[in-house]
């Protein structure tokens, strides 16, 4: 039986990559992003990663990106065994209002912070001040314990520099709770807090964290905190699924993702255009047409065009347009260009439409932040679909722009 | 639970609720950035959020006494009077955006330097 299978096996082996296989490839030694919709894994209903996205209809606050595979740094906690030990290492920055200490209460050990201030604020820092490196993103994961002693609104992630990023209270009693949180990179260092930043009476209180592990999650990934500004995770009728953009306030924003090493760029997405009234980013590297170092796709480019306009600046803005593409109209759009060339090109659904080859200035690519849906997060809200997004920080090759346009094409099925 | 509503308010209200907003946390900040007017032209009469948001957010919108309890609990220093106040210049529905807009006869306002430039 064994012999006869052995062709069968080998032609297996020797079998081509699939697409997506081939996309982790172009992008892989690249600065990228990859943007999936349809990868349920990759969704969170919240900017701090704590609610999986699990079905359509529901909003999107977090959007990983998978260029890096979503692959886990190292554990960066050294002594998991002893939160207490790892939060005590520099006492000035351990806990604002309370004391910490290794615990047996709950059987096993944990660490075990109890509040002596009536007003105030009560978290735990692991790492110490300025802890969480800026530009790396986190997967943050413990269990936390809290007794029904303890009076104040209940425990939360936060960044304690400027009390964002997890809003959630975990407010259940007496049994331990499994919390993970994602946190995209910030521009600076910042300090994790477990606790409350509420001013409350926690004078004797205690709470208890065990099992935290805090890994680098590598890529440039997109969130939104404001509610009604998260876009929504919807199913077309063949079951594709995509994500619903309204042209009010929808959009998404990464951090600053560095492209200065490069003045060149292959930006690949599918989208449904819904209307062509008023003008829509897709979406846009930079706060603004003219940002240095910045490119984008906007669709429709101008109020009442049935075009789809790649537009890339060095120092000097240019731009270039596919045309007859009337909403509603679904399309995978490719643009690329290469500012010391100069040229800025856009293809339609695997064709070229057309280069323009006008000065676009000096300079490189910037290391700027990507907005998807409204441009800089205040103007020129997109109305439409978005089925996902390739960005590679360099010129791709008609072959590899195809793999790219036929990976998104699969989810759209534009042409 | 999430619910679509759709939160209309006047200029002269925007800058009350932005504020509450911030106080209630990141999920309600950042809120009502879309200009409307009578014929899309700066300066705007109204702003607009919309979209998912959770039903106890919802449950604040539903009267002025229930606004007005609510802000107690996150804390926000609100009269009776200052919740009928905006509530009275809010447009609050579970309306497509759009067909809000349309229904009192506004547009979305577009900022003219924002807009894409010619093509070089």
């Amino acid at each position: 039986m064994l012999p006869m299978l052995l062709p069968a096996i080998s032609r297996l082996l020797r079998s081509p990559p699939n697409l997506e296989q081939q996309v982790k490839k172009l992008l892989a030694n690249e600065q990228s992003i990859w943007l999936d919709p349809a990868d349920l894994s990759t969704l969170y209903q919240d900017s701090a990663g704590t609610t999986p996205v699990t079905a359509d209809n529901q909003p999107v606050g977090l959007m990983l990106d998978k260029s890096r595979s979503l692959a886990l740094g190292p554990e960066l906690i050294t002594d998991g065994d002893n939160e207490a030990a790892l939060f005590s290492t520099s006492p000035a920055t351990i806990a604002t209002n309370g004391t910490i200490a290794r615990s047996t209460d709950l059987g096993g050990t944990a660490c075990k912070f109890t509040g002596t201030g009536t007003t105030g604020a009560a978290y735990i820092k692991p790492f110490g001040a300025n802890g969480m490196t800026a530009g790396k993103s986190y997967k943050i994961t413990l269990r936390l314990y809290i007794p029904t002693a303890w009076v104040g609104s209940g425990i939360r992630l936060i960044d304690t520099n400027d009390a964002s990023w997890s809003t959630a209270f975990y407010t259940t009693r007496d049994s331990w709770l499994t919390i993970t949180a994602i946190r995209p990179a910030k521009a600076v260092a910042w300090t994790l807090g477990i606790g409350s930043n509420i001013s409350e009476d926690h004078n004797g209180q205690s709470f208890y964290v065990d099992d935290l592990s805090v890994k680098e999650l590598p890529g440039n990934h997109a969130y939104q905190n404001t509610a009604t500004a998260k876009p929504v995770l919807k199913k077309n009728v063949n079951g594709r699924l995509f994500l619903e953009f309204d042209g009010i306030d929808d959009f998404l924003v990464t951090p600053a993702i560095d492209f200065s090493a490069t003045d060149s760029v292959t930006a690949c997405v599918g989208i449904r255009k819904l209307s062509d009234a008023l003008a829509g980013v897709v979406l846009e590297f930079g706060t603004s047409f003219d940002t240095p170092g910045s490119f984008g796709i906007i669709a429709p480019p101008s109020n009442g065009s049935a075009n789809v306009r790649y537009r890339q600046t060095g120092s000097i803005l240019i731009t270039t347009d596919a045309t007859a593409l009337a909403a509603p109209v679904s399309v995978v759009a490719t643009g690329y260009g290469k500012i010391s060339a100069p040229s800025a090109s856009i293809r339609a659904n695997g064709i070229w439409k057309s280069t323009n080859t006008n000065n676009q200035g000096t300079g490189n690519m910037g290391n700027l932040p990507l907005y998807i849906g409204r441009r800089a997060g205040v103007s020129s809200p997109f109305k439409g679909y978005f089925y996902g997004a390739l960005i590679v920080g360099k010129l791709c090759t008609a072959q590899q722009m195809g793999i790219m346009e036929k990976y998104l094409n699969r989810k759209l099925r534009a042409y | 639970m999430w619910v679509h509503k759709t939160l209309i308010v006047t200029d002269s209200v925007v800058s009350k609720v932005r504020a509450i907003g911030e106080q209630i946390g990141p999920n309600a900040a950042g809120m009502w950035t879309t200009p409307l007017s009578l014929d899309g032209a700066e300066p705007p009469t109204h702003w607009i959020s919309a979209g998912l948001i959770g039903q106890d957010f919802a449950d604040m919108l539903t009267s002025p006494e229930a606004l007005h309890a609510a802000s107690a609990l996150f804390g926000i220093a609100l009269t009776l009077a200052e919740c009928q106040n905006i509530l009275a210049n809010a447009d609050v529905s579970a309306k497509d955006a759009l067909e809000a807009i349309d229904r009192l006869g506004l547009k979305l306002v577009q900022v003219e330097s924002h807009l894409d430039s010619l093509s070089s």
